[in-house]
């Protein structure tokens, strides 16, 4: 059972590489538009005095370092969840998602593990991102803080698969664009404290943060990675984290469950 | 042996017209059925309801589709992942479907020839023609190595020898492999009493 999904999930990254890879320019223009935004940033870091702003001061006024960790950790958590929708919405669009329909759970795993090769390529970028950064502020990023990172970035991503499992039974069962993106992935922009701390926002905002897998992902990354290391803290956010990357998972699975079902008794599981 | 129940299906879209009405079944093993009919007759339904792709709204099939293998397979021209190579579908759409890993063997090589595809697998799909990529679909079928065989107007695109092929290639199938049975559905009666063992009418079975 076991070697069997393991064989799906390596031919779902070996088949994600080899399309991706068709695409030969796309992960060069991705990379360079990542640096753009890298030197972007860290410029307009120094155009302020952040370090006299006390919403910075926990960060050592390091705005360069807190924005960076922000953007491309909401991109990786993006790309991710668009790689599984868009993986079911091709599938329907080319009409080869009956080829892999065989049992419900198969095909719920099946358009999961679209994200494997995404993630491991995103988060790739992710580090070389922050290396870099790291180097430009002077500070090194430890062996401890990349493993940090990679297990906050994995719990998040778990989080992340219940949320797109809840994005591809709207596109199962309405045959729309899911907009759960716009919640998830833009929403932390605003309210997760992705570019600014959320400790200028109004309480309400703070409060549906907390429903954001991002805004604890971001805590913690930050806590251990930008601030003078704070364990309570980060410990809280890490139970929070993980307490809703299994809210979502449930929440997901039964909600593609029911989508599927009801896909089957309709006769649309290929409509797109 | 496939057995099916009373089988009701209606579409919300349609409330005036139920698509399957009372269908019931009982298909030998080891046997070609051919299903003929007129456009909107209830063929492509009844093939997925049998693979297992859309639910019934009453009646009984006496039989699982997972653990039975049924493998359908539609006209549809564009089944497969663009920009990467005829092998490389085969690959995934193997691995994805079965959760082995994919062994391009003796006997498959062999039908990859009759069908005229030895040459085009490393070939990226998007530059195949119609008539190639049906063939390549029921390739993929093929390596599945299904119990049953729904083959839903899957011969529109191609050429007349080649269909012979793909039909001694079944024929073969059933009596040397584990092919229990193959469905086929075609406008062409004289393709569908040549190819088939029997012939079975959807207007009439939809009388109950």
């Amino acid at each position: 059972m076991l070697a069997s999904y393991l064989n799906i999930l390596r031919a779902s990254f070996k088949k994600d590489f080899l399309f991706q890879f068709s695409y030969k320019l796309s992960f060069f223009t991705e990379l360079v538009f990542a640096f753009l935004l890298v030197f972007f940033l860290f410029f307009l870091s120094k155009s302020f005095n952040f370090s006299e702003d006390s919403f910075y001061s926990r960060f050592k006024g390091e705005f360069f370092l807190f924005s960076i960790t922000g953007f491309s950790i909401v991109n990786l958590m993006g790309q991710s969840y668009a790689a599984i929708s868009n993986n079911l919405r091709e599938a329907q669009s080319f009409g080869y998602i009956e080829e892999l329909f065989v049992s419900k759970n198969r095909f719920i795993f099946l358009s999961i593990s679209s994200v494997f090769y995404t993630f491991v390529k995103s988060f790739l970028r992710l580090l070389l991102i922050f290396i870099v950064s790291w180097a430009l502020s002077d500070q090194i990023l430890s062996i401890r803080d990349i493993i940090t990172l990679l297990a906050v970035c994995c719990i998040t991503l778990v989080a992340f698969i219940g949320i797109s499992m809840i994005g591809l039974s709207i596109i199962l069962i309405y045959k729309k664009g899911d907009y759960l993106s716009l919640v998830f992935v833009g929403g932390p922009l605003i309210i997760s404290g992705a570019i600014y701390p959320n400790d200028v926002l109004p309480q309400i905002f703070i409060y549906l943060s907390e429903l954001m897998p991002l805004t604890h992902t971001l805590d913690i990354v930050r806590n251990e990675l930008v601030e003078e290391s704070n364990i309570n803290s980060s410990y809280f956010s890490a139970l929070k984290l993980l307490f809703l990357a299994i809210f979502y998972l449930v929440l997901g699975y039964s909600s593609i469950s029911r989508a599927i079902d009801t896909s089957r008794k309709k006769g649309t599981l290929s409509h797109y | 042996m496939i057995f099916l129940n009373n089988i009701y299906k209606s579409f919300s879209n349609k409330p005036s017209k139920k698509v399957l009405t009372n269908i019931s079944l009982e298909l030998q093993d080891k046997k070609i059925y051919a299903f003929y009919g007129s456009n909107g007759s209830g063929k492509t339904t009844l093939f997925k309801i049998i693979a297992g792709l859309i639910a019934q709204d009453s009646g009984s099939v006496a039989f699982d589709p997972v653990k039975s293998n049924v493998c359908y397979v539609a006209s549809n021209q564009r089944a497969f992942i663009n920009r990467i190579t005829a092998y490389e579908n085969l690959d995934y759409f193997f691995t994805a479907r079965t959760g082995r890993k994919f062994i391009f063997n003796k006997r498959l090589k062999q039908i990859a020839n009759i069908l005229g595809l030895s040459a085009l697998l490393d070939r990226n799909v998007s530059n195949l023609s119609t008539g190639e990529i049906q063939k390549l679909s029921i390739l993929r079928a093929l390596i599945y190595k299904p119990d049953i065989l729904i083959l839903d107007e899957t011969f529109v695109s191609i050429d007349e020898v080649s269909i012979k092929n793909i039909v001694k290639i079944l024929q073969e199938e059933i009596v040397n492999n584990s092919l229990k049975n193959v469905l086929i559905s075609s406008h062409d009666i004289n393709f569908l009493k040549q190819s088939s063992d029997s012939i079975l009418h959807m207007e009439s079975l939809n009388a109950g």
